[in-house]
């Protein structure tokens, strides 16, 4: 009888491993990194990902960062030190200012991508900015999910009233351009003293509302399944209904677009630290490099480009595995 | 009153849209005794479903239990005073907050219709069953995981140590479905609703499952409210039959009694419309149309439309209750035919069988 008919079904070895049924959805980390590791493109992001995570690493935990992103010059001439040949290394403060990459006919191997109008380390400065973007673009998105996830689901499970205001609110939010948002709360919270922490919050306010209404699509469906009925049934508190059940269904979207938005905020910051309401001078930031470069195009067009090139690699590999990553959540396009 | 556990008087849960209220249940009463197996039957729509959430107060909007009395094991569930000729919600009635703690999951557990849908895909299958168990016992975690290993095995799952880990879509829908016994039973109800657990099973499974259920229900003495749409999972399980129609309860009565001894012309039909090995499709007897919409029921009788039986009369008179068991009170039948109200006078019905009234 019972038992029978259940042995029959462990001889077959449990059915996720199957998973060519069709019909039996797989799911888990291990599953969608399988899938993510068939993918060229997704793969290509994630090493690049992997990359940019490990230079804001290990600048990170090099005690001299502070130091060094405060600009004075002999602690860019340290850091030389350690990135090039010490014994090509021009004395302390004497470093040529915008000397172009190593390749070009002036340069030298000293300074691979050439020296800034100040004379610092043109390479140096762009990997200190990897740390800024990987700081500013984490905790930005960070910001926008959990706020987005909190009011979005709670807006869809409980519905009615609740649902009105907040997605009003929401959408209110949502109806004024990013960069003006930022750019107003900026202004009024620093009392016009920009620095990035005032963008990077300003950016993941501003990108609340699309997380909001993101995952209270999804709460809405989800909300219905039987599994949050049996919840309800069995006296689950409705914040462990929406913590335990409601949530972890409606995440898989989310976390993909997460990982599409840290590279957006990335290269929104730049453009805010570009506007001057971001990163401020001394530090080291891709956006407040390019301001800098801009007035010297004609001049140097090397300054420009390599902060370009560097915000340009991480938002393709942010988006690249966050395609992939769609891919591998999303069963039905295969 | 002492050996009835959950007693349904006049239920009334209407649903109010915009394009009129839906009487989804318009006035059932039954009653559960401890240790019973009570079937509530009726094609989809019936409103058997929306009968059991209401039991659990979990009825969304904008449906409403309008009136009527649900009693369990002396705490009042939905009661309703008459003030200024308004419906007041009586003051013993348990708040929301309670029936969470004390009736939800504690008292009354549901298993749910779709095996596939009610368990959650990101936990494991242990962990949810000690998330029930958890809630609704006195037990620490060690003990709520070693409960629920336990239960996992007491409802036929092999191996259930290694199983406990093991994710939902690992297993069949058989399997699932012993593990939502597992969790119902697990927090040690004294009532487990269960809502057409085996329609999405097939035959075989659905034996296996019913065989487990009263195997179960005996060594836990728990009484069961059964809801289906198949005559032939109640023969095999239930002691006392409802059978429900359009929001009523058009028969009730021991289930030997429904079967051999039908009053209702709708259970009749019921009975002689499911499929049968001795009998081709074209052999079978199904009834006649759809169900009328709960939004505007038809006047008088509200099986009328599709009765074999109507006469002029049923469209006149809405039946009450009558008991049809000699005066035991055990078997009842909505029906004019067993009352004194002038339906064997009446001219046969015909013609606009299956119209709507306007």
């Amino acid at each position: 009888m019972a038992i029978g008919e259940s042995q029959t079904e462990l001889d077959d070895g449990p059915a996720g491993e199957i998973g060519d049924d069709g019909f039996e959805a797989d799911v888990g980390w291990r599953y969608t990194l399988r899938k993510i590791k068939g993918d060229a493109t997704a793969r290509f992001g994630l090493y690049v990902i992997i990359v940019v995570l490990a230079v804001s690493l290990v600048t990170g935990i090099d005690s001299n960062l502070e130091r060094l992103t405060l600009g004075r010059y002999e602690d860019f001439v340290l850091a030389e030190a350690i990135l090039s040949h010490p014994e090509h290394l021009p004395p302390p403060g004497e470093t040529e200012r915008r000397l172009p990459p190593a390749f070009a006919e002036e340069g030298s191997w000293a300074h691979p991508l050439g020296t800034d109008q100040n004379g610092r380390d043109y390479l140096t400065r762009l990997i200190y900015g990897t740390q800024v973007s990987v700081f500013v673009g984490i905790v930005a998105t960070l910001i926008g999910l959990v706020g987005g996830t909190i009011i979005g689901a709670i807006s869809g499970y409980y519905g009615g009233w609740v649902d009105d205001v907040l997605m009003r609110a929401v959408e209110t939010l949502y109806a004024i351009p990013p960069l003006v948002l930022v750019i107003v709360f900026t202004v009024f919270v620093s009392g016009n003293d920009p620095d990035i922490i005032y963008a990077v919050f300003g950016v993941g306010i501003a990108f609340i509302p699309v997380f909001a209404r993101l995952i209270r699509s999804r709460v809405l469906s989800v909300r219905e399944m039987d599994y949050v009925e049996a919840a309800r049934a069995a006296g689950v508190k409705d914040r462990d209904i929406l913590r335990r059940h409601v949530i972890p269904n409606s995440f898989a979207p989310v976390l993909v677009l997460a990982t599409l938005y840290i590279g957006v905020t990335i290269l929104i910051v730049a453009g805010l630290s570009f506007l001057g309401y971001g990163a401020q001078p001394p530090t080291a930031d891709w956006g407040e490099m390019l301001r800098v470069a801009h007035q010297y195009m004609h001049a140097n067009p090397w300054m420009s480009i390599w902060p370009g090139i560097a915000i340009l690699v991480t938002i393709m590999g942010f988006n690249l595995f966050g395609d992939g990553l769609q891919d591998a959540l999303d069963p039905r396009i295969k | 009153m002492t050996d009835t556990l959950l007693e349904v008087t006049d239920l009334k849960t209407h649903f109010f849209t915009e394009r009129g209220v839906v009487r989804a249940v318009d006035g059932i009463s039954f009653d559960v005794r401890p240790g019973e197996i009570v079937g509530l039957v009726g094609e989809s729509g019936a409103g058997k479903s929306v009968a059991t959430t209401s039991i659990m107060r979990l009825v969304d909007d904008p449906g409403q239990i309008v009136s009527g009395e649900i009693e369990f094991a002396g705490s009042t569930i939905v009661g309703f005073d008459e003030a200024d000729g308004e419906l007041v919600p009586r003051e013993e009635m348990l708040s929301n907050a309670d029936m969470r703690r004390q009736i939800r999951g504690n008292e009354i557990a549901i298993i749910f219709q779709d095996p596939m849908e009610s368990l959650n895909p990101v936990y494991s299958v242990g962990a949810q069953v000690r998330e029930f168990i958890e809630l609704n016992r006195d037990l620490s975690g060690g003990e709520a995981t070693e409960e629920a290993i336990e239960m996992l095995r007491r409802v036929g799952i092999p191996e259930a140590e290694d199983r406990y880990d093991e994710y939902p879509h690992q297993f069949s829908g058989g399997m699932r479905q012993r593990v939502l016994i597992a969790m119902a039973l697990g927090c040690r109800p004294r009532l487990i609703i269960a809502d057409e657990p085996t329609t999405a099973l097939d035959v075989t499974v659905e034996g296996q499952i019913l065989e487990l259920v009263r195997d179960l229900q005996a060594e836990f003495d728990t009484s069961f409210v059964w809801v289906t749409h198949d005559m032939g999972v109640v023969a095999e399980l239930c002691d006392r039959v409802n059978v429900m129609y359009l929001g009523k309860i058009v028969e009730q009565g021991p289930i030997d009694d429904i079967f051999y001894n039908t009053k209702h012309p709708y259970t009749e039909a019921l009975l002689s419309s499911i499929p049968r090995p001795d009998r081709t499709v074209a052999e079978l007897d199904p009834i006649e149309g759809t169900m009328p919409s709960a939004r505007n029921p038809p006047r008088g009788c509200r099986f009328h439309p599709r009765c074999p039986d109507a006469r002029e009369a049923c469209t006149r008179i809405d039946p009450e209750f009558y008991d049809v068991s000699d005066g035991a009170g055990v078997q009842y039948s909505a029906c004019i035919k067993h009352a004194d109200v002038g339906y064997w006078d009446s001219e046969p019905f015909d013609g606009q069988r299956l119209e709507q009234p306007p």
